[in-house]
């Protein structure tokens, strides 16, 4: 008899910890949810940096800008600023993938997959840096899932500061004059920030291959997008602030770059962000201009 | 110089300091441990990829410590990482303290513990921490445990806490050991059914039963999906042995948990595992079959590589000890995997033809998986997948033989030989890379010249098309038994299309043991690779340098 009512006391804790322990999730699995229109004159918004680290033999890579472009960027919208960034060991010119997408600050940045994994140390790729944050302990977010969760992150703060980039572009000498605006909207009392720059062109057509498609799982006129071409000041930038800056503080910079004529103009873009000097690396704005428009 | 001199001081402390440390017995209790200390000195070789860190010296080490009188216990690891040598992630594990501590009290048919412990259910299909300072893996719990002895042959356990994340300092500086968010909670229920009736107790066939339920919590944060954010997990096993037959199955079934594991679905996850053995003098089989679909299973939905495990899936291939066969080691795969793995093993007799004096032992091993036969759905419940069909997708098979032969009273021969299919962007997520197709032989001929001294040659070669090409290994190990071994060992790629890359791993140690204390110094070269245990990898940087490691237990 006690051996009998042992046993139901153990089925029934098993039962009492498998009913309360246990939440099924019936569809719809999403919440509908949509950013876009927020940004005002007096109402600037958060914008945040999406690094995209791909290559052009990654079969996995076209599935993550994929999910940037349609899924993230519509739900987003200007809050985020997609750049891809070519690099690793998917990333490399070969044989059958000749075409060269990769930049010395893009492999500064993710290194070439072979002597070197780049200061953020990119080994699996698509990997994506959000603001280069850590969302939780990771810099690096390897999978595209978290990529969302940590852009949600992010915008629950306001911004610290707002960025205007005004582009004034020669089409004859190709000669580009960025005149940069910050204004800060909070105080920072002792930080080192840096101002950077980089080119960026979209729609860049090349070979890929994308393992969602039937084999040979190979796309001869890939639409890259928002593909990283140079760093204008440097991979990492200039120097605006090495100690405090108040609020409603406002610097100016101009800046003079010649865009290579091999790139499409039309699609080429100045992003700009502030961010902290290295070791540590987290933004605290961005901004993107087409050069011409 | 500097580094002779700290080799010498190291082996001092081994041959001076031993007599000093015994298990301190004290009439109120008694204290035990151990101690572990692996150090390096990283030199720059452009050659092999192999950077020196600006610390130039690496040190990871380790002393664990035991207290127990009566029926309490009580006990804790110290943990030093000063720095985190290379191959080890440092963004985890880079302080100084004692993350480990536990409080033990029994109390008739009942046991607690609070702090830290490492437990498992079953085979771990639901649940499994534990530690393996190789890989650097450590998910520990942090939180209570309890024990009940219900009766004779059936005993319950039950598991709640927080999972071990990182130890590292915070922002104030003081090391401090941070866990996941997710809090795990569990039961899991054992009744040896020939002892629990005694009327059973006699009986030739023993059947063992088993059954748990794991679950844990996580806030919903997002602001996309709508999460669980309870997700629980269930299992059931039997064993049955009769005479010189044993089989046993484990089933566990995983309800809805969207991770970055399996991209945010909301598909079920099951597994299961079927083994069975067959062993009398001079013959073993062993038969297991697995498969598993959807069985990650993690306290925070987005951790990855190995951090936050609850469950461990088992691995169903092979584990190789000599170097070039452990070159290309399966890891489990929790998305979906099916398989199974075979071993027969038969000693021909003394005086037999094939036996000869002393007689052979032969063991041939057959491993073979597969992705699962999936049907994609929509993107949220993700896909089905057939139960008894096998996917096209190969994603590791291993067919390996070994013979194991006293030639004479000095002489001994093992000889290996295995043929090898490797899927490696699947097991690496390097996906894009071509598959690994190998032959690999292994000679290992030991021969003892004396008493006490003893010589073993190694030879191994790996011949592939693929990755880095044909490999060839030879090593000579001298032994002055009981103390003493050196060795001398070069791994030679010399089958790289890369001629720049046809380079020479060599290595030399040296390695000293009395009692319980062993040291061993290397100096050379450690090409990249990866290492698993159990089915779980840590990758190794390729490196240039002195190694020291010095292991003690009192």
């Amino acid at each position: 008899m006690k051996k009998i009512n042992y046993f139901k006391i153990y089925i029934l804790s098993f039962l009492f910890l498998g009913l309360l322990s246990c939440d099924k999730i019936e569809a719809p699995y999403v919440e509908t949810i949509n950013m876009c229109g927020e940004e005002t004159e007096s109402n600037p918004i958060r914008k945040i940096l999406l690094e995209d680290y791909t290559g052009h033999t990654c079969g996995n890579c076209p599935a993550a800008a994929r999910l940037i472009n349609d899924s993230l960027k519509t739900r987003y919208c200007e809050h985020i600023i997609p750049i891809s960034i070519h690099s690793g060991w998917f990333g490399r010119p070969t044989t059958d993938f000749p075409d060269d997408l990769t930049t010395n600050v893009g492999l500064e940045l993710g290194g070439n997959g072979m002597s070197s994994f780049g200061e953020f140390n990119i080994q699996p790729q698509p990997a994506g840096i959000i603001n280069r944050t850590p969302y939780g302990e990771n810099l690096v977010l390897t999978t595209t899932e978290t990529w969302s969760k940590a852009i949600a992150k992010l915008l629950e703060t306001p911004p610290e500061m707002d960025i205007d980039i005004e582009n004034t572009y020669d089409t004859i000498t190709n000669n580009l004059t960025i005149n940069i605006t910050v204004k800060f909207i909070k105080a920072f009392p002792n930080n080192k920030l840096n101002l950077v720059l980089y080119l960026t062109e979209d729609s860049v057509i090349s070979k890929q291959t994308d393992y969602e498609i039937d084999p040979p799982n190979v796309i001869d006129n890939y639409v890259n997008r928002h593909v990283l071409r140079d760093g204008i000041n440097g991979t990492w930038g200039q120097s605006i602030v090495s100690g405090s800056i108040g609020a409603n503080q406002i610097l100016k910079r101009t800046f003079t770059y010649t865009v290579d004529n091999k790139y499409k103009e039309k699609n080429c873009s100045v992003i700009a962000f502030v961010c902290e000097a290295k070791p540590k690396y987290n933004i605290y704005q961005a901004e993107e201009k087409k050069i011409m428009e | 110089m500097k580094l002779f001199v700290v080799s010498i001081l190291l082996t001092c402390l081994v041959l001076v300091i031993p007599s000093k440390i015994n298990a301190q017995e004290n009439k109120d209790g008694e204290f035990h441990g151990s101690f572990q200390t692996d150090i390096q000195y990283y030199e720059t070789d452009s050659t092999i990829g192999a950077t020196a860190p600006n610390e130039k010296m690496l040190m990871n080490s380790y002393l664990n410590l035991l207290y127990t009188k009566g029926n309490f216990s009580a006990g804790g690891r110290f943990e030093g990482y000063m720095n985190t040598l290379k191959g080890y992630d440092n963004n985890i594990n880079n302080a100084i303290g004692v993350p480990y501590r536990w409080i033990n009290y029994k109390a008739d048919a009942l046991e607690v513990t609070v702090g830290n412990y490492y437990e498992q259910f079953g085979s771990g299909l639901i649940y499994r921490t534990y530690e393996d300072k190789n890989i650097g893996y450590d998910n520990a719990m942090e939180g209570v445990r309890l024990k009940y002895q219900v009766a004779k042959g059936f005993n319950i356990k039950g598991i709640w806490g927080k999972q071990r994340y990182a130890f590292k300092n915070n922002e104030l500086g003081f090391a401090s050991v941070i866990n996941g968010q997710g809090i795990v909670r569990g039961i899991d229920g054992e009744i040896a059914v020939n002892d629990l009736i005694t009327r059973l107790s006699e009986k030739k066939t023993q059947v063992l039963l088993g059954g748990s339920f794991v679950s844990k919590y996580q806030e919903d944060d997002d602001v996309f999906y709508r999460l669980p954010e309870n997700v629980g997990a269930y299992a059931g096993r039997l064993n049955i042995a009769r005479g010189s037959f044993n089989i046993g199955a484990e089933y566990a079934n995983k309800i809805n948990d969207p991770s970055a594991d399996n991209g945010y679905i909301y598909k079920n996850g099951e597994a299961i595992i079927i083994n069975a053995t067959y062993s009398k003098k001079g013959l073993g089989v062993f038969l297991t079959a697995k498969r598993v679909d959807n069985m990650s299973f993690r306290s925070e939905r987005d951790a990855n590589l190995t951090n936050l495990n609850i469950n461990c899936i088992p691995v169903i291939s092979k584990n190789h000890a000599y170097s070039l066969l452990a070159m290309y080691p399966y890891a489990s795969q929790p998305n979906g995997e099916i398989g199974f793995q075979g071993e027969v093993m038969y000693k021909f007799k003394k005086e037999s033809l094939l036996g000869g004096k002393y007689g052979t032992n032969l063991a041939v091993n057959y491993s073979r998986i597969n992705s699962l036969k999936t049907t994609p759905t929509d993107i949220y419940t993700g896909y089905e997948s057939s139960y008894f069909e096998i996917g096209d997708e190969l994603y590791y098979q291993d067919l390996n033989v070994e013979i194991n032969k006293k030639i004479n009273s000095k002489l001994k021969v093992i000889l290996t030989y295995q043929n090898l299919i490797f899927n490696y962007g699947v097991i690496r997520n390097m996906f894009g890379h071509e598959d690994v197709y190998a032959n690999i032989g292994v000679a290992d001929i030991s021969y003892k010249i004396s008493q006490n001294h003893n010589v073993r040659f190694e030879v191994q070669g790996l011949f592939t098309e693929q990755d880095m090409g044909n490999w060839g290994m030879g090593m000579i190990e001298y032994s002055v038994s009981p103390n003493w071994f050196f060795t001398v060992q070069d791994q030679y790629n010399y089958g790289n299309e890369n001629k720049d890359m046809q380079i020479h791993y060599y290595n030399f140690a040296i390695g000293y043991s009395k009692g319980s204390n062993r040291i061993q110094v290397g100096y050379g070269k450690q090409r990249s690779g990866i290492i698993c245990v159990g089915g779980v990898c840590r990758n190794i940087p390729a490196s240039n340098g002195l190694t020291i490691a010095l292991t003690s237990s009192f």
